[in-house]
């Protein structure tokens, strides 16, 4: 407060002294402008508030007149024609006074556009009658452009057609509002108000503006468009782009050779809107232009001009398209420039930015990748390429899981299947090959354990498509066995191959020996009839995994295996009763897991080749296997023959021979059909081979290859077995009709049975059927040497499924377990080795196998049947 | 033979369209009681009870629809409704026919269209 006192005392001298006087003179002036201002305004508005009564009031009395004027007819009463009389006059009086005439032009614009149909147009003759419009007239040459303008639009909405000539003068007025507003009345009022309009419009037309008068237009009725055309030559730009819309709209197609020549315009708007026409009707004519002017053009232009290349250009526009996504700057037009690469030719141009790389899809990869062991990759590669001085390289490689080594081994079946499927060179199967086919047979017998009418189907799709149930399976499996199974047996000692024949050899262990023969033919046997013979594989029908007998980990006993422990393959148990409940099977299997427990495992070899009893074949063939030495020697059939079969023999002089030595009875020799057999019957494949060869079909060779390997014993041996004396005599007279070779070892074996009947019934079906398959023999020598040139290479291809089938033989049994059966000795044919045996022979031998296992399988149901039912 | 004449009642809140109305359907043999707005309407239908309601939609006070309404639920009259819309007001007439109108007619209004419908929904009755 100090301050602004000190402030006013400081300024006080400062400030100019007024006349009080004067100051209220000036008051009383404000004050006297300040009432006439509120008198002013308040006389306005009641002047104002006084009309618009007065107006609704004269409305409300002119109302009920119009409405007779617009519905008056002239089959009414006399007193009602009165009355219509009595209004006219009445009107005309009221038409004397401008006030009256402004409130029924205001009624009349106000019902025009509340009413429509009939009473519309009787609205716009009573204006005319009434001489309304007159007064419009009158207006139209005021000097104030708001009273022609409102002149204008009276005319016009009462659809006053005497008036166009008046107001078309106004088209060109140098006022907007009147110049728009003529134009509308124009266009609206007649039909031809377009073509005046297009002819003589200076000024420029807005957008909008051309939207009202396509709105016009549209809305007049039978209006009948001229050729638009006309005026894509006007000087006016905006009457050419009108022009060029109503030529779009109206689709008047006539204009083609304007519209390219207008894409040459320097207006982009003309531009866009001749390339849009062109592209509305596809004028490929065009597109030479299009492209010709691209490059001068703008991007809005750009764009619309890609676009129709897309819509009308064909795969020759690629190239100008691809020259446009390089040289074009604007990030929109190489956008658009894709764009239509893409219309023309869909998926040409695709994703590049922010996609990430992988490597392409590869199913057989994903399975590798989806199995936890890293060697599998090699092991399946070590195998394809499978060189002999690789052997036991290959050998020693660190085991796999089960589940490796079938998705490696199927994947090489697999591959080898598809080269014979392409037909393509077949390719020369190794001695590593087989060896590993023989494993898959064996891991592949896992797979299929039990059969109803189930065939093989080793593709790497259908493993990858039962992959789950598998590794469910074997999980399963070898969590029960964990559980359940008191003893445990290493098999890790059965790797070594000497280990193996030593234990073999052992008389202590002959017992089990044979056994694992046995049951090795058993399995394979029924493997084979399960097997569909030409019909091809049955995917989906693949065979649980819980047929397996030995299956666990084990605990850990032998630490110099250290690696191995960790696969399961290498540490396995069992448990006889998940494995089978009769005990006579189960104390059997376990002696034998107790000697190969036993057995020496310095030189471990692949575990699929030991971990099973049955897969002693296995390996043993792959002891005996003859050696290719030479590319030229595994492309030569009768080189390749001959070393492998001097192979054989070698190989079966160092097994066979000490076997032999120990062995004297005829059951026995059942054993030394493991080793020498399969090589023997490997040349029997080659001949089958060639006669699948001959006939071109793979499947029918593998099956043939699978007939083979599986019949190595007869078959009436099971039926001997277990059949009465009488039956044996019938079964005789079938031995003659169906009999072959093998059946003749069978018969010898009869010489020793209980009843003398069957004894001498033997001898003589034995003379028949050697002399009847002498002859045979004899026919067939000749067609030997046609189809020996096949045999060779159908060889590589029979080995991979003969070594798969080679190993197991089996037969079903009871009403529990298919294979659960008496497991007994079947007759060995080991003295048939014979490494001069001739190709006529195998075929001979081949053939009648052949149809001997297309027996057996018809009557193999018949067979199950009859076990089942005891 | 002289024959009653059909009582209805137009709501318009347009005076001059209402009287344009009213003279048709006057013509047209009807005993028309104007409303020109919401109000009026439930005034007059208190102590009367039309054979028809024709009525515009927006009015003053209470809505076209809130008529409808007025009558369907709380009247409980099931006198046919006719409703006068503007001309792309779908929304509002969808609601009205939910609400129970029966009929309706777009503006500008013909009234020798107004005119059959009236005689057509009251022939329904």
């Amino acid at each position: 407060m100090g301050i602004l006192k000190f402030t006013y005392l400081l300024l006080l001298p400062l400030v100019p002294k007024i006349d009080a006087d004067l100051l209220w003179e000036l008051t009383q002036i404000f004050s006297g402008l300040g009432i006439i201002y509120l008198v002013i305004a308040f006389v306005f508005r009641n002047r104002i508030l006084h009309k618009n009564k007065a107006v609704r009031q004269r409305k409300k009395e002119l109302g009920p007149m119009i409405s007779n004027f617009l519905f008056y007819e002239d089959d009414v009463s006399l007193q009602e024609k009165y009355n219509h009389v009595q209004l006219k006059l009445d009107i005309r009086e009221l038409l004397k006074d401008n006030f009256n005439r402004k409130v029924l032009v205001e009624i009349l614009l106000d019902l025009q556009k509340d009413i429509s149909g009939d009473a519309r147009f009787r609205l716009f003759s009573l204006y005319k009658d009434l001489g309304l419009h007159l007064d419009a007239f009158q207006k139209l040459k005021s000097w104030r452009w708001e009273i022609i303008s409102q002149a204008i639009l009276e005319l016009t909405q009462l659809q006053v057609e005497e008036s166009y000539g008046f107001i078309k003068k106004f088209i060109n007025h140098r006022k907007g509002v009147i110049r728009k507003q003529a134009q509308m009345a124009t266009v609206s009022l007649k039909h031809e108000g377009i073509v005046y309009f297009l002819d003589t419009c200076k000024y420029r037309i807005s957008e909008w503006q051309q939207l009202k008068l396509l709105n016009e237009i549209r809305n007049l009725e039978d209006f009948q468009p001229p050729r638009f055309k006309a005026w894509l030559t006007a000087k006016n730009k905006d009457v050419v782009l009108f022009s060029l819309r109503l030529i779009k709209y109206y689709k008047q197609n006539d204009a083609n050779s304007s519209l390219i020549q207008l894409v040459k315009h320097n207006n982009d708007q003309i531009k866009i809107e001749a390339i849009n026409c062109i592209k509305e009707f596809v004028v490929f004519e065009a597109l030479d232009t299009l492209k010709t002017v691209f490059w001068k053009c703008s991007p809005s232009v750009k764009l619309v001009l890609l676009d129709t290349v897309a819509s009308l250009g064909e795969d020759n526009e690629i190239p100008f398209l691809k020259m446009v996504e390089n040289k074009e700057n604007n990030f929109m037009v190489k956008s658009k420039a894709l764009s239509a690469i893409n219309t023309i030719s869909p998926e040409t141009v695709l994703p590049t930015h922010g996609i990430d790389a992988y490597p392409d899809y590869d199913a057989s990869q994903e399975v590798l990748d989806e199995i936890p062991a890293p060697n599998s990759k090699e092991i399946t590669e070590e195998i394809v390429k499978s060189p002999v001085a690789e052997e036991e390289n290959v050998q020693k490689e660190k085991p796999l899981s089960i589940e490796e080594q079938i998705i490696g081994f199927t994947k090489d079946i697999a591959t080898d299947w598809q080269v014979k499927k392409e037909g393509q060179q077949l390719i020369n199967d190794t001695d590593i090959n087989k060896t590993v086919r023989s494993e898959v047979g064996a891991q592949q017998e896992l797979l299929f354990p039990e059969s109803e009418e189930v065939g093989f189907n080793l593709s790497e799709e259908n493993i990858m498509e039962h992959r789950e149930e598998i590794e469910f399976d074997s999980d399963d499996i070898f969590e029960a066995l964990r559980k359940n199974e008191p003893q445990q047996t290493d098999l890790t000692d059965l790797n070594s191959e000497e280990a193996y024949w030593e234990a073999v050899l052992d008389p202590e262990y002959i017992d089990e020996s044979i056994f694992e023969v046995c049951f090795m033919e058993e399995l394979d046997e029924i493997l084979s009839i399960t097997a569909p013979p030409k019909q091809g594989w049955a995917p989906d029908e693949i065979l649980p995994l819980d047929f397996l007998p030995i299956i666990a980990q084990d605990n850990e006993e032998n630490t110099s295996v250290q690696t191995r422990i960790t696969d399961p393959l290498w540490n396995i148990e069992v448990n006889e009763e998940v494995v089978h409940q009769d005990e006579l099977f189960a104390e059997e299997l376990q002696r034998i897991l107790n000697r190969i427990k036993k057995a020496d495992d310095a030189e471990q070899q692949d575990l699929t080749d030991d971990f099973i009893p049955f897969v002693i074949d296995a390996e043993a063939d792959k002891t005996i296997r003859p050696i290719a030495q030479s590319e030229e020697e595994l492309q030569s059939p009768e080189v390749n023959e001959d070393v492998q079969t001097q192979a054989i023999e070698e190989e079966l002089e160092e097994i066979i021979l000490p076997w032999e030595n120990n062995q004297s009875s005829t059951e026995d020799k059942a054993d030394q059909l493991s080793l020498p057999d399969i090589d023997l019957e490997y040349e029997e494949v080659v001949s089958a081979a060639s006669i699948g060869a001959s006939a071109n079909d793979e499947q029918e060779a593998l099956f043939e290859l699978n007939a083979v390997l599986e019949d190595r014993v007869s078959i009436f041996n099971e039926l001997f077995r277990t059949c009465d004396a009488e039956s044996k005599l019938i079964l005789l007279d079938e031995i003659l009709a169906v009999g072959d070779e093998r059946d003749l070892k069978f018969l010898d074996t009869l010489s020793n049975d209980e009843d003398q009947r069957v004894r001498r019934k033997a001898l003589a079906i034995a003379e028949k059927l050697e002399e009847y398959l002498n002859s045979i023999s004899d026919n067939k020598q000749e067609n030997s040497s046609q189809k020996s040139d096949h045999k060779t290479t159908i060889e590589g291809q029979m080995n991979a499924q003969g070594d798969l089938d080679s190993d197991l033989d089996l037969e079903g049994g009871s009403t529990e377990d298919i294979f659960d059966i008496d497991f007994q000795l079947d007759t060995a044919v080991s003295d048939e080795v014979d490494s001069d045996a001739s190709v006529q022979k195998e075929e001979e031998l081949t053939s009648s196998v052949s149809n001997n296992i297309l027996d057996e399988i018809l009557s193999f149901p018949a067979k199950l049947m009859d076990k089942l039912n005891g | 033979m002289i024959l009653e004449k059909k009582h209805l009642l137009l709501a318009e809140d347009d005076e001059l369209l209402a009287s344009l109305l009213n003279y048709r359907l006057e013509k047209g043999g009807y005993k028309v009681h104007l409303a020109y707005d919401g109000r009026e309407v439930k005034e007059f239908l208190k102590e009367h009870t039309p054979d028809i309601i024709v009525s515009d939609i927006m009015m003053p006070y209470f809505s076209g629809i809130e008529i409808v309404d007025h009558v369907r639920n709380e009247l409980n009259l099931q006198i046919p409704v006719i409703i006068i819309s503007s001309a792309g007001n779908e929304e509002n007439v969808l609601n009205a026919f939910e609400m129970g109108a029966n009929d309706f007619i777009s503006k500008p209004v013909s009234p020798s269209e107004l005119l059959v419908r009236v005689g057509r929904e009251l022939a329904k009755m």
